[in-house]
């Protein structure tokens, strides 16, 4: 509308009358004024809802926003605009209820998410527009940014319109779709599920809060910040709930736990990463312990202690029993204990539940291999007894003979490493298993009434015997090992010492030299007691390392004795293997009676008789000893009990090299020249003695005696003596002569004394039985002894530091610093307590009888 | 051994240097403050470094100092270099009540607006973010090839800001096509340093070392890069490594400022220069009676016109166009969108679909190495450069090239007459601180003119002063609403004889409140009271009275109960 002339006056915005409405008092002609502007804006939001924005002309809306906002119509252009875009989406709305996509999920759900895109890209569209108006107009009346406004009126007027017609339907569409997919049904909505849910996610209350007057307190609850969290996921959880409930029961109802753990680890595995694709990340975590909670922690105990016959744990651990005595091996099942394993973890990092159930199975399972051990040691020793002798009277197993030892601890030992493959096929290497497995194995080898460390200390004993005699089959360092880890499983390590100190002497003191010990170039008792020292710490193995230190001690000086020999000119010095053992450190059980060869007048005891042709280096020996050696402070007992003794017999047959023990020989040479000088040949002589001279002239006790005869006259073969009668029983008045027939067919002999439990007699076998039996009750004095010292010593030094302490304070305490040795009994720490008190070291306090304290 | 010797040397040095900056020197700038000393306040301020802000030990900064004591030179200085004045503060307040003048007192009062506007950092960091954004928006239209015997690197660039901060390189380039800038054997600059050469173009200099600009200038000095020279120079001079760590706030500052003069001359000699007029006869049509003063300018714009905007010398990508009232013709000018986007409101325009839906979107290539992406100038034609119409601007070219230039530049010199339309605008488009800059002119001018001036402002303003009230209050702009007041107040005397204005302000300043209670009170009256206590409840009490009593009158005339505040 150009005026005549050229002069358009009107193209120049009015910029003075924006001042016309500065104040709202002054306003004049304003209904017109803002109808003129907002009948264009109307038009153009119209516009821009129906996507036609190509004729818009951004610089113009801005500026009629702006004047508006500007001439103080910005709440009056807020409200119209809230009113245009709720009217819009109520029409919209009503296209979506009233079109047929309302049948079909796929449709209805791609409509929605397509409504809401265009909606957004409208509200982007006008916001832009009203720019001047967010940045004004909304800020100084704090009401919601018409972007936000827009996402506020698109739930109220179309998710939440009619009682939530649309959002109810919504949510049940998506809900229908993924329990489709639980169902295994192939779902084509993937896509419009994500965004429609996004969308929930999207529609938040909080902006409602600074928006309209319908405010509610409930609105700015905690139920949730937006529609997804508010209505969706509730009801979602819910149904979901109820399904797993149900598909449980469907994997329970074929009453198999390796079944059920199939199918449920796939199941989640599945559910995992489709619900990840879809959920909001705060639904999802939710959901995923719904499902853990439902399928996994309130039934997995129940699938766990199924019985055997319904795949249980204990079938699914079932071959690790029956591999130790099967000659093929098969595998337990892995795979189902793999995805225990896993379900497990789903609820509990830890697995407190799976680990106490397998100790469980490990204790019951453990015990069985005690009688497995006893059944395998019988039958080896039936079918060795088959094949060479008739004997069929069933033999009777100790748990303390080596062969029960070895099986036993072979078995335990098989049993172990069975479980670490579980552990790494399984378990995914989790070492807070391999800790729990020990524990229980700890439990059933340290049982009451079954003397683990006596038994692992035979098997060594036994297994380094076998290695030395070069008979065993097993490496040094796989024994090595072996042991080393059974160590770990014993609880009172100070037993297994004392046990094995006891093993260590007696082979010292039956070993031939230091040669004797080395195996493959190695000193194999050394390797074992420095890996023992590792394994327990210096203190717990002092003595066993002084002991290895004097057997060192005396092969140094067996050498310098026999150089000594060597170098005497008279010839009248016999060469010795020289044990000496410091009565302190060496084994009680070995010591103990060391004194009653030099005799006891008090006793009526008579000395020990040494035969003459041994006195004379005896007592050159002596002098050497305690003046050579500078050993005067010390005495020097001799031992006749030990050892052995080389003696070389000229028997009319022929001149034999013959090696016997020490008492044996002490007897034989009774039978020997008396002098040099004498030049009547002893079987000229024919000298004979009976039981009761013999025992005159060397004052052995019965029982060794008759032992000893037994294995030079009775035995067959090797009777190097003659026995008048010739019986079994060695009697008092029995007479015994050197054997002219004596035959054999090397010149080298050996005599082995008869051992105890093949003694023929039984008044005899039941001596030696119990001697055997004395020992180890010695033993166990030792330790005793041993641990009370450790005691008193513990709640000293604890008393000391801590001064007052309440009994059930110490008794920790006392646990806890002796946890690596032994485990104290309640009467012992009791009577050590009572000691302590009665030595004034401690005492109670006399107010609280309850609390002890430490006197200075 | 020596190296570590030498370094915890050095580290002892810094701390003692520390302590020397620290507590005793700004007790010795609280003495020269005490004593007047503006000579030896400048040679700790300037070379010593010493924060002026700081405080001595009792608290007292040295602004309060000279203010006790009465320096008006002193205060004038510490205000001038940076001392923090803020009258709402406990420590501005101090200030201004111990001042032992009233002239004292008026400088503090009057420096929060007379204060210089110099904080340009929003202006460089934009510049910056134009190289260093990935947005289309701020796609540069030129590839800056260094070719040296060792590497070659490649930079894409504002062909405006080459021509505005590094014009030698169009001489030293031995190719320069439409797109391209390539440099053989960059002889004496490394490659870290061309990088800094850029950043300092694109008005970066902070992160830069030292080192880096003695090579620039080493470089420049080669080239005989006069320019270039003169403005590194200020680094490349100080060889001392501590002088340079005290001054560099300083030095960077002065760089910015002469990089701020060189996007003025590039304004003025590339936009200005090449803007296109055309009379809007003949085919000038009004689109509609409703269109609210609305036109598209760009049908006006003969193809052949627009091509030769497009192909001028300022290489723009875009073309704004002003109806000029004053000579009737349509004013259009070639710009860049990058710099346009310096206001909020086209930054949006410019992303909104609204606007993007109507041009072809500008073609664009990639280097060969796919590290840069530009706009491609070879295949620019008309439909990819939008016209815009300066429609907040329309009426008048003057306003619009204010506009321009303060997009440009930061700064822009305000014509009185205008100032007020500059605000108006300045609100529209988002330019707060062209809002500032804008009161600022008119509040120095009103603080300069007597009564008589004053009553006819408008013809200065085109505003009468009641109107540039108004003025402030729709366009939110309180600093020109109170020093309007404060105006007032001083000439009360005069003022008197417009009661029945004065009264119609104050009604409206009532009305401002939506739903208002008895018991609020009037901003305008508020203002008014603090003003007049401040001039005159100590100086001259009677005169104080006679004015309260004038203040009640009205109130009283216009039956407002509100209670009156005693001060």
């Amino acid at each position: 509308m150009l005026p005549s002339g050229n002069k358009r006056t009107k193209i120049r915005p009015p910029r003075r009358s924006l001042l016309d409405n500065a104040i709202s008092g002054v306003v004049k002609d304003h209904g017109a004024e803002f109808e003129k502007s907002w009948r264009l804006l109307l038009i153009a939001i119209k516009l821009i809802q129906e996507k036609n924005v190509s004729e818009l002309s951004y610089e113009q809306l801005y500026r009629m926003a702006y004047t508006l906002v500007l001439k103080n119509y910005g709440t009056k252009l807020y409200d119209n605009v809230c009113q245009q875009i709720k009217q819009h989406l109520l029409q919209r709305r009503l296209h979506l209820v009233l079109s047929d996509m309302m049948d079909d999920e796929a449709n209805f759900l791609k409509e929605i998410s397509i409504e809401w895109n265009e909606h957004l890209q409208a509200m982007k569209f006008i916001s832009d527009v009203l720019m001047y108006m967010n940045r004004v107009h909304v800020k100084e009346q704090k009401v919601p940014y018409i972007y936000d406004l827009g996402i506020v009126l698109f739930l109220e007027n179309v998710i939440e319109y009619n009682d939530h017609e649309i959002g109810h339907r919504l949510i049940d569409t998506i809900i229908l779709e993924i329990n489709n997919s639980w169902k295994g049904q192939i779902i084509t909505t993937k896509t419009y599920i994500t965004k429609t849910i996004s969308m929930m996610n999207e529609l938040e209350y909080g902006k409602r809060t600074v928006a309209a007057a319908t405010v509610t307190a409930d609105d700015v609850d905690n139920e949730g910040s937006n529609y997804y969290q508010r209505y969706f996921e509730p009801r979602f959880l819910s149904v979901s709930s109820t399904f797993f409930s149900q598909f449980a029961l469907e994997c329970l109802a074929l009453e198999s736990g390796s079944h059920y753990v199939q199918a449920t680890s796939q199941f989640i595995n599945e559910q995992e990463s489709m619900l990840n694709f879809f959920l909001s990340t705060t639904t999802h975590p939710k959901l995923m312990q719904l499902m853990c909670n439902v399928l996994v922690k309130d039934r997995i105990d129940y699938i766990i202690s199924l019985p055997y016959e319904n795949h249980g744990l204990s079938y699914w651990l079932d071959n690790v029993i029956r591999n130790i005595t099967a000659t093929t091996r098969s595998d337990p099942h892995y795979e189902e204990l793999r995805l225990l394993y896993d379900l497990v973890g789903r609820f509990d990092p830890e697995r407190k539940l799976l680990k106490l159930r397998l100790r469980d199975r490990i204790i019951e399972d453990g015990q069985k291999i005690e009688q497995i051990a006893l059944e395998m040691a019988q039958n080896s020793i039936k079918s060795s007894s088959f094949s060479s002798s008739a004997s069929k009277k069933s033999p009777s197993i100790s748990f303390n003979s080596s062969s029960f030892a070895t099986n036993w601890v072979n078995s335990v030992l098989d049993f172990k490493n069975q479980y670490f493959k579980i552990i790494s096929r399984s378990f995914g290497r989790d070492h807070t298993f391999e800790e729990s497995i020990i524990s229980s194995m700890r439990t059933f080898v340290n049982k009451n009434g079954f003397n683990a460390p006596e038994i692992l200390s035979i098997y060594i004993d036994h297994c380094l015997k076998q290695l030395t005699k070069g008979g065993s089959k097993t490496p040094v360092d796989e024994l090595l090992g072996n042991a080393l880890t059974f160590i770990n499983l014993i609880r009172d390590k100070d037993a297994f010492e004392a046990y094995y100190a006891n093993h260590f002497a007696k082979r010292f003191l039956n070993s031939k030299g230091g040669a004797s010990r080395m195996v493959d170039g190695m000193d194999i008792e050394d390797l074992f007691i420095s890996k023992v020292v590792d394994m327990l710490g210096l203190s717990t193995v002092a003595k066993l390392l002084k002991m290895n230190k004097e057997t060192k001690l005396s092969w140094e000086l067996t050498k310098e004795w026999k150089k000594l020999v060597e170098a005497d000119k008279d010839k009248s010095l016999i060469e010795m293997e020289l044990k000496i053992c410091n009565t302190v450190d060496w084994p009680k059980s070995m010591t103990k009676d060391y004194r009653i060869f030099v005799g006891d007048e008090a006793e009526g005891q008579a000395p020990f008789i040494w035969p003459k042709q041994l006195r004379h280096t005896m007592k050159q020996f002596e002098e050497y000893w305690s003046l050579g050696k500078k050993n005067s402070s010390k005495k020097l007992y001799w031992s006749p009990k030990f050892g052995n003794m080389e003696l070389r017999i000229s028997y009319p047959s022929r001149t034999y090299d013959i090696s016997l023990s020490t008492y044996a020989g002490i007897i034989m040479l009774l039978f020997a020249p008396q002098s040099d000088e004498s030049c009547i040949l002893p079987f000229e002589e024919k000298r004979s003695y009976t039981y009761t001279e013999i025992k005159g002239l060397t004052q052995i006790n019965d029982a060794d005696l008759r032992r000893q005869l037994q294995s030079i006259a009775v035995a067959p073969r090797l009777r190097l003596l003659t026995k008048t009668p010739m019986s079994k029983e060695v009697n008092d008045l029995d007479i015994f002569q050197l054997n002219e027939k004596f035959k054999s067919p090397t010149t080298k002999v050996k005599v082995l004394t008869v051992s105890s439990s093949s003694s023929s007699s039984g008044s005899t076998g039941k001596v030696t039985a119990t001697t055997a039996d004395d020992d180890s009750l010695e033993v166990n004095a030792r330790i005793i002894e041993g641990r009370k010292v450790i005691l008193d010593a513990a709640v000293v030094r604890i008393m000391k530091s801590r001064m007052s302490l309440n009994h059930n304070d110490l008794i920790g305490e006392l646990l806890k610093q002796l946890a690596s040795r032994f485990q104290p009994l309640p009467l012992m720490i009791k009577q050590c307590l009572a000691g302590l008190i009665e030595k004034d070291y401690i005492m109670r306090d006399p107010k609280e009888r309850n609390v002890y304290r430490y006197i200075a | 051994m020596t190296e570590s010797a030498s370094g915890h040397n050095d580290n002892y040095k810094l701390m003692y240097e520390e302590y020397e900056r620290g507590p005793r020197k700004i007790a010795e700038l609280c003495y020269a403050a005490r004593v007047g000393d503006v000579t030896k306040a400048i040679q700790l301020v300037e070379i010593s470094g010493v924060n002026i802000n700081d405080t001595d030990e009792w608290d007292n900064s040295p602004l309060f100092l000279a203010s006790l004591c009465g320096h008006y030179d002193m205060v004038e200085y510490l205000l001038s270099s940076g001392a923090a004045y803020d009258k709402n503060s406990f420590e501005g307040a101090r200030c201004v009540l111990a001042a032992l003048t009233p002239r004292i007192k008026s400088l503090l009062i009057n420096s929060s607006l007379s204060k210089k506007f110099d904080d340009l950092e929003p202006f460089t960091s934009h510049i910056y973010g134009i190289y260093s954004s990935s947005k289309p928006l701020f796609y540069g239209d030129v590839i800056l090839q260094i070719h040296s015997n060792h590497w070659k690197q490649e930079f894409a660039l504002h062909w405006f800001i080459i021509q505005t901060r590094l014009g030698f390189l169009v001489n030293l380039a031995t190719t320069n096509n439409s797109s391209l800038l390539i440099i053989q054997d960059a002889e004496g600059l490394e490659s870290v340093s061309w990088k800094a050469l850029i950043n300092y173009a694109y008005l970066r200099v902070e992160d830069t070392q030292r080192e880096e600009f003695e090579l620039i200038l080493r470089f420049a000095q080669l080239h005989h890069l006069d320019d270039l020279i003169r403005d590194v120079k200020v680094f490349g001079d100080i060889r001392e490594r501590q002088v340079y760590g005290k001054l560099k706030g300083k030095i960077t500052s002065k760089m910015i400022k002469n990089g701020i003069l060189d996007f003025t001359h590039f304004f003025h000699s590339h936009i200005i220069v090449n803007k296109l007029s055309v009379p809007c006869s003949g085919t000038f049509e009004a689109q509609n009676e409703e269109n609210n003063g609305f036109e598209d300018l760009e049908m006006f714009l003969s193809p052949d016109c627009r091509l030769k905007l497009i192909q001028c010398s300022s290489r723009p990508d875009m073309i704004v166009g002003v109806y000029d009232d004053g000579t009737d013709r349509i004013c259009y000018y070639p710009v860049h969108q990058s710099m346009l986007a310096r206001s909020p409101y086209l930054e949006t325009m410019f992303g909104s679909e609204l606007f993007t839906a109507k041009y072809e979107s500008k073609p664009i290539k990639t280097n060969d190495l796919g590290t840069a992406t530009i706009v491609d100038r070879y295949n620019l034609q008309s439909k990819h450069v939008p016209v815009v119409n300066f429609s907040f601007g329309a009426g008048n070219a003057k306003i619009a090239e204010i506009i321009l230039e303060f997009l440009y530049t930061c700064s822009a010199e305000i014509a009185l007459n205008v100032a007020a339309d500059i605000i108006f605008i300045a609100e529209e488009i988002f330019l707060d601180k062209l809002k500032a800059l804008a009161s600022a002119a008119i509040v120095n001018q009103l603080n300069t003119m007597t009564f008589e001036e004053i009553q006819s402002c408008d013809l200065v303003f085109k505003y009468s002063i009641y109107d540039l009230i108004r003025v402030s209050w729709v366009t939110k702009c309180d600093k020109l609403e109170q020093a309007i007041t404060q105006v007032i107040a001083l000439k009360l005397d005069d003022f008197v004889m417009q009661k029945n204005q004065l009264k119609k302000i104050i009604i409206e300043s009532s009305k401002r409140i939506d739903n208002r209670e008895e018991t609020d009170t009037i901003e305008f009256v508020d203002d008014l009271r603090y003003y007049l206590t401040k001039a005159y409840l100590e100086d001259d009490p009677i005169k104080y009275e006679t004015y309260s009593t004038f203040v009640d009158e009205m109130l009283m005339e216009l039956d407002f109960k509100e209670a009156r505040v005693d001060t």
